[in-house]
């Protein structure tokens, strides 16, 4: 006897079981997955296994090689360069995801509504949103550090704006797909309210491509924001940085390549990490390489 | 004809809409918002009457709708002002690093569309197979670094381990016709890598779905040859939403060549652009980016043309 589903939406259940077969599934997502991971726990526990304070200075001699006493060596003024790259993992996951969050809330609200709602909303919201989208993300920054200065708080903000109309796009595109669906209609016919249905119909229904649009966008920040810290825009000395410990550390490329290598293979594990499970993530829900990825 | 110039037309304004977008934010970020441009002129120490007198000076008393199209103006005159910090004309700066910038990143764009076509045509035929995988997994991991990145493990393979090329490029515009070229090569080849995954798994994308059109299928049943099927049928459809990408990789490109010509102290427009940030050099920082926001819509309609070039139907409609 056939069995017929009456039930549109996926449960928790479901979606949970649907992750782990996915990180399980692709190689792709497990190798990123299990370096993620490690990153995850540098994140926290970092600061209590560094052997060294991460800021001290003349912890050891000025640019050492690598030793027993400092596995990575030190930088030009004695900092054990191994402590602030795993004080360092910190500070670079938490400003791009505080930036990702907040453009989620803004451009996530603007594209729901926009796809769900519709009409002469939809068109001008639309319109409004190609105008946005046809700005140079980086020269926008730049403009908004150059008058506001620098800080965390001037960070998260532009970054938030920048990558906002990207996320009303992808969810707004989402929204349109399912606002004319059957159980939508159904709801909408029972005398739901709007909120209602976008929470509990609509959102559920779009979550798999919220959570892969969620990953990738992380990405892109946490490269971005880096990459501010690399220009020496972005965290301010002394704070252990990836980025910004490269931008200290370039003119001894020569004398001292370590306290260059470290960061720099730091920043790209993490990088291809993310890169791999957004990869798999967005093969295996279905959004295709060929959809324009508008970074 | 008409379809041409309805495309072209509808093109030409967005480019200028955007164009105007990209002055309006620099405007408004460099000289609504922030209290007092005064202040940060004369420092913390101007007294009222001093700072009074810099607001009659520079016409910041008037409404921002005028200051913006007065601004806007002299800016398109080439009265671009003189920067804050070095006292120098914006123009004597910004000038001659417009031309090593642009070099920088047509010759990287030269080389990395080629290439990318190449590789991504050849696994494109070559899906799920051994040289596939292990081409799509380089592009994937090297699509996922930051430029500077790249540009520093460069560094280390070419200037610190073989000390073949110069380690930083600021010789770009001066000393010997060979001293030059060597210094454009690093910034060149960094954003070549940066470049090459993005274009090459859209084109891999593209062309595999090309592929697998009816028409590619009847004339492999007609009997054109495996080359011919491939370069004169899959790729010159394939090559429509490429282009369309190519352009879309634009803010890619100028992003790449900020960040690159900084790891290489480049002296192209892109470095000043960042040292000027850092420095608060307002006028610099406006100009430049007007100047980086016109190359991109510019850029951006030559990839339109491109399209109405490839696609017929456009022409006709």
């Amino acid at each position: 006897m056939a069995t017929f589903s009456i039930s549109s939406r996926t449960t928790p259940h479901h979606r949970l079981h649907r992750f782990a077969v996915f990180l399980i599934d692709s190689w792709e997502a497990r190798i990123g997955g299990v370096i993620l991971l490690v990153f995850v726990i540098m994140t926290v526990f970092g600061s209590v296994l560094a052997p060294y304070s991460p800021i001290e200075i003349a912890v050891g001699l000025p640019n050492e090689g690598m030793s027993t006493a400092h596995w990575l060596g030190t930088d030009v003024l004695g900092r054990d360069t191994f402590s602030r790259i795993l004080c360092g993992a910190r500070s670079i996951i938490i400003v791009p995801l505080v930036a990702t969050m907040l453009a989620f809330v803004l451009g996530g609200i603007f594209g729901i509504a926009s796809g769900y709602l519709g009409g002469r909303f939809d068109a001008v919201g639309s319109r409004l949103l190609e105008i946005l989208l046809a700005l140079p993300p980086l020269l926008v920054v730049l403009v908004v550090i150059a008058s506001f200065g620098t800080s965390s708080t001037v960070i998260i903000i532009s970054v938030m704006l920048v990558y906002s109309p990207r996320v009303a796009r992808v969810l707004r595109g989402a929204a349109l797909g399912v606002a004319t669906k059957e159980y939508i209609q159904a709801a909408q016919a029972r005398g739901e309210r709007r909120l209602p249905i976008l929470l509990r119909e609509l959102l559920p229904n779009i979550s798999s491509v919220v959570l892969v649009e969620f990953a990738v966008r992380l990405t892109y920040a946490i490269i971005f924001v880096a990459t501010l810290n690399f220009l020496g825009l972005g965290v301010q000395p002394p704070s252990p940085n990836w980025g910004a410990m490269l931008f200290e550390s370039r003119v001894t490329i020569i004398t001292n390549p370590i306290a260059t290598i470290a960061p720099t293979i730091a920043i790209s594990t993490l990088a291809v990490a993310i890169g791999l499970l957004a990869d798999a993530a967005s093969r295996r829900f279905g959004l295709d390489d060929t959809s324009e990825i508008v970074r | 004809m008409a379809g041409i110039i309805k495309f072209g037309g509808s093109r030409l304004a967005f480019a200028v809409i955007t164009l105007m977008a990209i002055s309006v934010v620099t405007f408004l970020a460099t000289n609504v918002v922030p209290a007092d441009p005064a202040r940060v002129a004369l420092g913390k120490f101007a007294t009222p009457a001093q700072i009074e007198a810099y607001n009659e000076q520079q016409g910041l008393e008037e409404p921002a709708v005028k200051r913006y199209v007065i601004w806007v103006g002299d800016a398109i005159r080439g009265d671009w002002g003189t920067s804050v910090l070095s006292k120098q004309q914006v123009t004597d700066m910004v000038g001659p690093r417009i031309g090593r910038s642009l070099i920088l990143a047509l010759a990287a764009m030269l080389l990395a569309i080629p290439i990318a076509f190449l590789l991504g045509v050849y696994t494109a035929q070559r899906i799920g197979r051994p040289s596939d995988l292990a081409i799509s997994t380089v592009t994937l991991v090297v699509n996922s670094l930051p430029e500077f990145v790249v540009g520093i493990a460069l560094i280390f393979v070419f200037a610190v381990q073989f000390g073949i090329l110069p380690i930083e490029s600021s010789g770009a515009s001066m000393g010997s016709g060979i001293s030059q070229i060597k210094a454009y090569l690093l910034p060149m080849f960094t954003l070549t890598i940066v470049l090459v995954p993005y274009i090459t798994r859209m084109v891999r994308a593209s062309v595999r779905d090309i592929s697998s059109q009816p028409f590619v299928r009847s004339a492999a049943l007609r009997g054109v040859p495996h080359r011919g099927l491939v370069w004169r049928h899959v790729v010159p459809n394939a090559s429509l939403p490429v282009v369309n990408v190519i352009a879309l990789t634009m803010a890619e490109l100028i992003a790449g060549v900020v960040i690159i010509e900084t790891v290489f102290s480049f002296p192209g427009i892109g470095q000043l652009l960042v040292s000027s940030v850092g420095s608060k050099d307002i006028p610099v920082v406006q100009i430049i980016t007007l100047v980086i926001g016109l190359g991109f819509v510019v850029f951006n309609l030559l990839a339109d043309l491109a399209v109405l070039a490839l696609n017929p139907r456009l022409r006709s409609r």
